[in-house]
């Protein structure tokens, strides 16, 4: 028996190329279905899980997914903005706590997430370190966005410029990192996160410069007339909102425009959910009204639809590969007769040559076994970062 | 002594060959060669002796155990243990490297349980027909000489009383058909073992002590050859 193993295994060892591809090509076979499946399930469970936890989100009419996943994972592609008088008119209508989401821009390829204090309580975020939002102009960092950047509290992080050449455009922000937080294993983890009228900063609505009625600004203006007063382009503008200088910042133009992307909305009972969708679900406001975990519902179940094609398209996949593989061993075996002559005219029994091409299918199938159990294992633990990475979550 | 006495065999295809021996007899350590025409019987008589074909009748005695009285695993096991082999076009393993193709019978039948003895064991048997450098060598590395002399330590691995060599030297040159000829019966020597070599090649008879013709074999029940 153990000779029988022996000479299996060398045969194999010696002709390793064979003997990888036979194992590649059933662990494939067994790891693909299975993975399928465990992946879509997984990350079903997690996606809606989040979605789960969060009722009811407003943002402007468009895409529910794209509202949805933006809300909930801050990378999906932007929805559409909505003016800043809704967020108000949704806070103020008594039937839901609102927190706004403004997630357009980005440092480091981090999105920066702008929000209220609320959100943190909602999602029972908790502070590694530091402390929470304080004043306009700093951030707190999720637990992998400040590992992966080696970014601790009393550092800084820049925002990161939509367009290089645009001069007009979103110019960076230099942001004081105050907190870190505790890791959740959630998309908080990946943000960075500052007040909502942080991101107006960055948007270029509001801005600081230096003080033109100080005399020292003297130089830089140009004319003054019945409260006007226009400057030329020596002005000092400030890339870091401090406590010094907080002073001079301000927004132009009216707020109610100022742009949000969605707004996470939590009705205190079944009732005022149900007087928000009446009130909002179809209105003329461009408004519009999703249950998260009824869009991602929906997308799973396409999601499940296509799995069961796939999964059944590797089944079939994979007894053409049995039948391949199959057809390998016998045409080996043919081509072994004479090897297996030699065996027995030394005197190996029938089970002695019966063991010798059991094994080396066993030892092929078991290698192949164990690869596809260790890959699936592997998938199992990063299905969500995984499903995040094809779904752009 | 190996004795033959009213053997009988044939193939089970009807109408195949039929070979009957009366009489037989190789006294222990004798280096004997086997010659005739092809289909004469001469390898089926290896085959008779190794174990490999059962008799329908008759008596084939190898030293103290009648071969005709044991079932085919008895007599696997047997040949395993007390007979060498050597065949015409080496049957080395290819994917096994030298030493390992060696002891080759001990992965059939366990005779060696200790690691360390099995090495020295093998690695005397290489040094003994100047392969001892080779050990780690793949069959498909070596010149046909080389790879003939590794079947030849095969063979002589359990150390067998009786060494059949079925015309080793029909695939190689002149030169290395009588060195193979001569480490055959060196080796045979050695072990005290007893060499019966078919061969077609009347140039190596000199080297044996007897020469069996086939078909006398067959039809007078003796022998015609002597000291050559």
């Amino acid at each position: 028996m153990k000779g029988a193993l022996f000479l299996g295994w060398r045969y194999l060892a010696f002709h390793r190329f064979k003997a990888t591809i036979l194992t590649a090509s059933i662990t494939l076979m067994l790891f693909l279905p299975a993975a399928t499946r465990l992946l879509v399930s997984d990350s079903a469970a997690a996606l809606t899980a989040r979605a789960d936890q969060t009722p009811m989100i407003a943002g402007s009419k468009g895409s529910p997914l794209e509202l949805a996943l933006n809300s909930l994972y801050f990378h999906a592609d932007q929805p559409p903005p909505m003016p800043f008088n809704l967020y108000r008119e949704l806070r103020d209508s008594g039937l839901a706590r609102a927190i706004p989401l403004h997630t357009r821009f980005h440092a480091r390829n981090t999105p920066i997430v702008g929000t209220s204090l609320d959100y943190f309580s909602f999602r029972e975020l908790q502070l590694a370190s530091g402390r929470m939002i304080g004043m306009l102009g700093e951030a707190v960092l999720g637990a992998n966005a400040a590992a992966s950047q080696g970014l601790a509290v009393g550092d800084s992080i820049i925002s990161s410029p939509e367009t290089v050449f645009d001069i007009a455009g979103v110019y960076p922000l230099k942001m004081p990192i105050v907190g870190i937080l505790e890791p959740r294993g959630t998309a908080d983890d990946e943000a960075i996160f500052v007040d909502f009228k942080t991101t107006w900063v960055i948007q270029g609505l509001g801005h600081g410069h230096q003080d033109l009625e100080k005399p020292e600004a003297r130089s830089a203006v140009l004319n003054r007339s019945d409260g006007m007063v226009t400057a030329n382009a020596s002005v000092m503008e400030f890339a870091e909102i401090t406590a010094e200088n907080i002073g001079n910042f301000h927004f132009h133009g009216a707020n109610d425009e100022f742009p949000l992307n969605s707004v996470i909305l939590l009705p205190p009972d079944e009732k005022s959910s149900t007087l928000l969708r009446g009130r909002y679900q179809k209105n003329d406001l461009g408004l519009q009204l999703i249950v998260p975990s009824e869009v991602l519902n929906a997308l799973l179940d396409t999601v499940f639809t296509v799995q069961n094609y796939v999964v059944l398209g590797l089944i079939i996949l994979g007894l053409a590969t049995i039948a391949v593989i199959m057809l390998v061993f016998i045409l080996s075996q043919q081509l072994r007769k004479g090897e297996f002559h030699t065996l027995s005219r030394i005197g190996a029994s029938k089970s002695f040559i019966g063991t010798l091409i059991a094994s080396e299918i066993l030892f092929v199938t078991f290698f192949s076994v164990l690869l596809a159990f260790a890959l699936t294992l592997a998938v199992r633990q990063y299905a969500l970062q995984i499903l995040q990475l094809f779904l752009s979550l | 002594m190996i004795q033959l006495h009213q053997v009988i065999f044939q193939y089970p295809t009807e109408g195949s060959f039929r070979l009957r021996v009366p009489d037989l007899q190789v006294a222990d350590g004798e280096c004997v060669a086997i010659v005739g025409p092809s289909g004469s019987g001469k390898t089926t008589l290896l085959g008779l002796l190794s174990g490999i074909l059962g008799s329908e009748s008759g008596s084939i005695r190898i030293g103290e155990t009648e071969l005709t009285g044991l079932d085919d695993n008895a007599r696997r096991k047997f040949r395993v243990r007390h007979i060498g082999q050597v065949f015409q076009t080496f049957e080395l393993l290819h994917y096994l490297n030298v030493a390992e193709n060696v002891s080759l019978p001990n992965q059939v039948e366990k005779t060696f349980t200790d690691q360390q003895h099995l090495q020295e064991h093998v690695v005397r048997l290489l040094e003994s027909v100047g392969l001892g450098e080779k050990a780690k060598a793949y069959p498909g590395e070596l010149s046909q000489g080389e790879q003939q002399r590794v079947a030849v330590c095969r063979a002589m691995f359990n150390q067998p009383p009786l060494l059949l060599a079925d015309e080793p030297t029909g695939n190689l040159d002149q030169a290395n058909k009588q060195n193979v000829v001569d480490l055959l019966i060196e080796q045979a020597r050695r072990n005290d073992s007893t060499l019966l070599m078919v061969t077609h090649d009347h140039t190596l008879l000199s080297s044996f002590s007897r020469v069996l013709d086939m078909p006398t074999v067959i039809l007078q029940g003796q022998d015609t050859g002597g000291e050559p």
